[in-house]
């Protein structure tokens, strides 16, 4: 049997691995919305290559350049630090989407409202676009965190101790493999279902409110 | 409706020039609205009524031209303008759009009195108050915990009308407030506009309501290709026009309404 306490031990690694990389991405997400919104071509331009760079080349991939081609003192010498910043590099670009899909959502005439009573951007944003925008942005950001889950699995490559790692260990030193990944499986389902279900019901919320139907 | 004593200009327009990519939609625009005026603006469509009235509170920037408020400069396209000042503009240039950009996730009370808390600072119970009798000024004091999307076009068309006078404008622009409304439900929306200018609001009015610009307006103004063709009294402009252009706009819009 796969010991339950390493199970807990990996999922611990896990979930650090899915919050810190899903934390960095939202930070590093914002900027490349706003960049891939702007007027100005090149600034698009930028936020754009920073998109398709992220998300062209597979996470595993990522991860293996962060961790061991760029000996970036700290972050190399650590596989779960190195598991975020790959990771929420990656995902950025899917949350850049998100935000960016969010704000499209909103019409022009909810900027042209609050431009048109002298309101600033600032409170344009927060009190008008963002509440609106806000239910788009989750119901993907929710998906994508899905991916983002199953693919922290990768990070046992560079020899982060999260679950994957664990269950494979276990079945080097006799445990049944087919038993140590279902109860990993397991596990990870526990997760995204709950996630997927709020992203579903957010989706359904979504399509309630812009087809006019009041909630 | 009589000609008011003006006692001055409230709103100011000099040469107001706008382009869309290399494509000039207004040639040179200028137009004086007294303390009190009531201005209609008609013209073909896509001839730049919309873009003028726009440049007014500059959600569009005009790329030459000026702007003056009380006879104060508030826009002078040849220096830069800051985005300060261009609040400062449309807190006293109120604006009411064919499609009423009502926010979506706010109530009537609150679309009425969230500018009036974030911009002019009043506080809670002050906005709230002065929201409550914009709206039963235009009608709507059974609707005011409504969301736009339980409110009828009309309905919509007067809150946003409220929510432009809770700022207390000098001047108020609309385009086509009723364009997009059911025809039945027009006359709601007119007849506030009317009693708001027999109250002594001055007024900016694109319309296609030719009857309503003839009881409404001081002033009509006819716009073609991005150009102020001709302006007079809407007997001058509507009942006997001074060009052949106009005249045939007026039989044709008359028409259809
Ligand atoms: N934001 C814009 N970008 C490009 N072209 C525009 C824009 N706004 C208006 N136009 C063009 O300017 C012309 C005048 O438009 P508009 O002012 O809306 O006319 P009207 O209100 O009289 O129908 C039209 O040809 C329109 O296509
Ligand atoms: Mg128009």
């Amino acid at each position: 049997m796969l010991d339950s306490s390493y199970v807990i031990e990996g999922l611990m690694i896990t979930l650090q691995i899915w919050v810190g990389a899903f934390l960095l991405s939202v930070i590093l997400a914002v900027p490349v919305a706003i960049l891939r919104r702007s007027d100005n071509l090149l600034l698009r331009f930028i936020g754009g290559i920073w998109a398709w760079i992220a998300r062209g080349i597979p996470p595993v991939a990522w991860l293996i350049i962060i961790y061991f081609g760029l000996s970036l003192g700290i972050i190399s010498e650590v596989p779960v630090y190195a598991a975020i910043v790959g990771l929420g590099v990656v995902n950025s670009a899917y949350i850049g989407d998100s935000i960016r899909a969010g704000l499209d959502a909103v019409p022009t005439g909810q900027w042209e409202g609050a431009a048109s009573v002298g309101m600033n951007l600032r409170d344009t944003l927060f009190r008008v676009i963002l509440p609106q925008a806000l239910p788009v942005m989750l119901a993907s950001t929710a998906a994508y965190s899905i991916t983002l889950l199953k693919n922290t699995a990768i990070a046992s490559i560079i020899g982060a101790n999260e679950m994957v790692f664990y269950a494979y260990n276990a079945s080097q030193v006799g445990v049944n493999p087919l038993v140590a990944f279902l109860t990993i499986g397991i596990v990870y389902l526990l997760f995204t279902i709950p996630v997927g279900l709020f992203a579903r019901w957010l989706d359904a919320r979504v399509m309630r409110s812009t087809t006019g139907v009041a909630s | 409706m009589t000609v008011p004593t003006h006692s001055g200009i409230a709103l100011s327009a000099r040469e107001i020039h706008k382009s869309f990519g290399g494509k000039e939609v207004l040639k040179g625009i200028s137009a004086d609205v007294h303390k009190g005026e009531h201005i209609a603006i008609i013209g073909p469509s896509g001839s730049g009524k919309s873009t003028f009235i726009r440049c007014l509170n500059l959600l569009e920037l005009p790329d030459a031209g000026t702007l003056d408020l009380q006879g104060e400069r508030v826009f002078d396209a040849d220096r830069r303008t800051s985005a300060s000042s261009v609040r400062a503009l449309r807190r006293r240039v109120g604006m009411v759009f064919q499609s009423f950009n009502l926010f979506a996730t706010h109530t009537a009370l609150e679309n009425v009195a969230l500018a009036q808390k974030l911009v002019l600072g009043r506080d809670k119970n002050a906005a709230r108050k002065r929201a409550e009798e914009q709206l039963e000024r235009v009608g709507l004091q059974d609707h005011m915990q409504k969301h736009p999307s339980q409110l009828s076009g009309g309905q919509q068309q007067r809150v946003a009308i409220a929510r432009s006078l809770a700022m207390d404008p000098e001047v108020i622009l609309f385009d086509e407030p009723t364009s997009a409304i059911d025809p039945e439900m027009r006359v709601e929306v007119l007849k506030v506009m009317k009693e708001l200018a027999e109250a002594g609001m001055t007024m900016l009015m694109v319309t296609h309501e030719i009857q309503f610009a003839q009881q409404a307006a001081d002033r009509v103004m006819f716009i073609a290709d991005g150009e102020a063709l001709a302006t007079g009294t809407p007997q001058e402009m509507l009942v006997d026009p001074p060009h052949e252009r106009i005249h045939r706009f007026v039989k044709a819009v008359s028409g259809v309404v």
